[in-house]
């Protein structure tokens, strides 16, 4: 019970905080809610109508009838008091003629009106008579409609129609609630394996076949991908092997032209080009298939940072860089070399991309909700045009030494989501471009 | 001086045929074969002084030859293994490869490592990097005469580059060493940019000890940022 209160009371706040009447939910209750509560309303008032009519018809009947009795027998005694009597103990006027005859015993001067309520009478000394009695007037017609929209049964009514309103809405936003978080889970997570609830898509009706439909579509662009990323892999593949024979000749050319030669220099330089390309590319695609081929292993966040500051100085020894963790004996579980690669990748851009002297740093602390790793360079930044496309592969930012192929950062993203963070990038308000790296605190190791 | 026998396993022919080519001209005697067992019928024929291994072969692979070959034939290899496969690279030389090159290569940097590789497999270290006498510390015993490593009088079984490098470490038990050296005293090359050929070698040395002690192995300290260190018994 408490759990249903709990649900009920989050989903209303939920409905609140996002511009409910926004939400299809509202919208279907509103519409649910209004026609069924004016329908039965209206219902309920037009029986309800018809039915005090006919009682008050027979109220009516019943009380003309006991009076007309007791004025026919004092008028067949012969009792000239028997108008007068019905005149002045009693309200109802009635107009009583004997059967077969037009002609009224009461000496009323007026006709009975059109539409007064007609019964036959037959009295005890078996005589036939026929008695018209007029119909009061109703009450307001205002105060009988108040009267019973305030009574129990409307009630009811709007008891009624609020449940349905509320079950049918459920019936219909609920499972396209599911789809969408599904389809929602389906992006973010970058995993197009996933399918529809079973419950969803089990379902006979409209939505199930929905459900049926963007498991199928979720298939679909699984197997275009999957293709797309295995030929980009075997062309890579195959272009190694002629790439090695290249070099070898390149070499066997070198042997004989010397070794300083200008022409075997450049085909060297050429060869070692198309070769980081094709790593790069194979790096790539391997990152798009699930989990990079490693396993999560427990390792110091200091040690790491300390190999990657080491790679620097190896590559830029004029290169500063600062590298911190907060707490310092910060430990994580996760696959190594995915978090290495994307760090290599940003830090490799960093140092193709700003002067020697420009410095570098990285630091690791624990946020509330995710541990960050901040990758900053102290460089001119990233055009606004450019950050956002940063991350798209075979974009290359200008200025750089031409040695890029615009595959580092979109590696180094893809390695983030396969380990369920995410890379940001922004121009740090001091000037230099930062690269945040979230990951989920589970990820921590204890 | 007799040149040096070359064996190139690689399923690509053509590449074979070129790379035989280069290092005949570099004063070497290359010989190819294409696939794991022909190497292995080769090998039982006599053994080379150095084997090209590529990994990546169909059929049986590189990894698979390696761990077929590495009881019987004791001869230096340096596989060849596709840029980007780390996985290859520290299965690799856990399983006693000498030293790896990503391919494709530039045939230099092969020459480089052929000769780097035969160097250390014959002199055993370049001169004076060896000790001269027998080394005991904290229970291990090294003897750079009989190349054996023993613990508690049970002998250890090391690669010839692991031999080296603990024996190096031993020697300077208590200091420092950073990678730049032992990959430099040891593998006999520079030390380069993402190399990790060292971080393997230390990490399987640090294993073996620890299957023969019985329980985890500090002996062998990494000091962060600057290199490895063999603890120094305390008293």
């Amino acid at each position: 019970m408490t759990a249903v209160l709990q649900r009920l009371q989050s989903g209303l706040s939920r409905a609140m905080d996002g511009g409910w009447y926004r939400q299809l939910f509202w919208k279907m209750f509103l519409v649910i809610w209004l026609v069924s509560a004016v329908g039965m309303t209206s219902v309920f008032l037009y029986l309800s109508s018809r039915v005090d009519s006919v009682h008050r018809q027979e109220v009516l009947e019943v009380r003309a009838r006991g009076q007309a009795q007791l004025m026919l027998e004092r008028y067949e005694e012969a009792d000239p008091r028997w108008l007068r009597e019905g005149r002045d103990h009693h309200r109802l006027r009635l107009w009583i003629y004997p059967q077969g005859s037009d002609q009224p015993l009461t000496p009323w001067r007026r006709d009975p009106p059109a539409d007064a309520h007609v019964f036959n009478l037959t009295t005890d000394a078996g005589a036939e008579y026929r008695v018209h009695v007029p119909r009061p007037p109703e009450g307001v017609f205002a105060d009988r409609l108040l009267g019973r929209l305030f009574s129990l049964q409307m009630g009811l009514i709007l008891v009624v129609s609020t449940l349905s309103g509320l079950l049918l809405s459920a019936l219909v936003v609920r499972p396209i609630r599911q789809l969408s978080r599904h389809v929602r889970n389906l992006h973010q997570q970058q995993d197009l394996s996933l399918r529809a609830d079973d419950r969803l898509s089990r379902r006979r009706d409209e939505l199930g076949e929905l459900s049926r439909e963007f498991d199928q579509m979720a298939e679909y662009v699984e197997t275009a991908l999957l293709n797309q990323q295995r030929l980009l892999q075997d062309v890579s593949h195959e272009l190694r092997a002629p790439l090695a024979r290249l070099q070898v000749a390149a070499g066997l050319a070198e042997q004989r032209l010397g070794d300083d030669n200008p022409l075997s220099r450049r085909i060297n330089r050429e060869c070692e080009r198309l070769n980081g390309l094709i790593a790069e590319i194979v790096g790539y695609t391997r990152l798009q298939q699930a989990g990079g081929g490693a396993d999560a292993e427990v390792f110091d966040v200091e040690q790491l940072f300390a190999e990657l500051a080491a790679d620097v100085r190896f590559r830029q020894p004029q290169r500063s860089v600062g590298a911190e963790v907060q707490p310092p004996q910060m430990r994580l579980r996760l696959q190594r070399p995915l978090l290495q690669r994307a760090l290599h990748n940003g830090i490799d851009n960093a140092l193709r991309h700003t002067p020697e002297m420009a410095a570098l740093n990285i630091n690791a602390c624990l946020e509330e909700n995710a541990v960050e790793i901040r990758l900053r360079d102290r460089g001119p930044g990233v055009s606004p045009e450019l950050l956002p496309k940063l991350f798209d592969p075979f974009v290359r930012g200008s200025g750089g030494h031409g040695e890029g192929y615009g595959l580092g950062m979109s590696i180094a993203q893809r390695a983030i989501i396969q380990l369920g963070g995410q890379l940001e990038a922004h121009n740090h308000p001091d000037g230099g471009l930062e690269l945040v790296i979230r990951l989920p605190l589970s990820v921590l190791a204890s | 001086m007799q040149s040096k026998q070359i064996l190139l396993v690689d399923d690509d022919v053509e590449l074979c045929e070129l790379l035989a080519d280069y290092l005949r001209h570099e004063g070497f005697e290359p010989e190819s074969v294409h696939n794991a067992e022909a190497a292995l019928a080769r090998l039982a024929q006599g053994v080379p002084d150095l084997m090209v291994l590529d990994i990546m072969m169909p059929g049986q692979s590189g990894l698979e030859l390696l761990q077929q070959m590495r009881p019987r034939f004791k001869l230096p290899v340096i596989m060849l293994t596709g840029r980007g496969d780390d996985i290859d690279r520290i299965v690799g030389l856990e399983m006693g490869a000498d030293d790896y090159l990503a391919k494709p290569c530039n045939p230099r940097e092969l020459l480089a490592r052929i000769r780097a590789v035969l160097r250390r497999s014959q002199g055993g270290g370049a001169p004076g990097s060896m000790p001269q006498h027998v080394l005991l510390l904290q229970g291990i015993s090294l003897d750079p005469g009989l190349r054996e490593v023993r613990i508690n009088d049970e002998p250890l079984e090391l690669t010839s580059t692991e031999f080296n490098l603990l024996a190096l470490l031993m020697q300077n038990a208590g200091q420092v060493l950073s990678k730049e050296l032992l990959t430099e005293r040891v593998l006999h090359r520079k030390l380069t940019a993402y190399d990790r050929a060292m971080d393997v070698h230390v990490s399987r040395i640090r294993q073996k000890l620890a299957t023969a002690v019985g329980e985890e192995c500090d002996l062998i300290k990494t000091v962060r940022g600057q290199g490895y260190q063999f603890v120094r018994e305390e008293r």
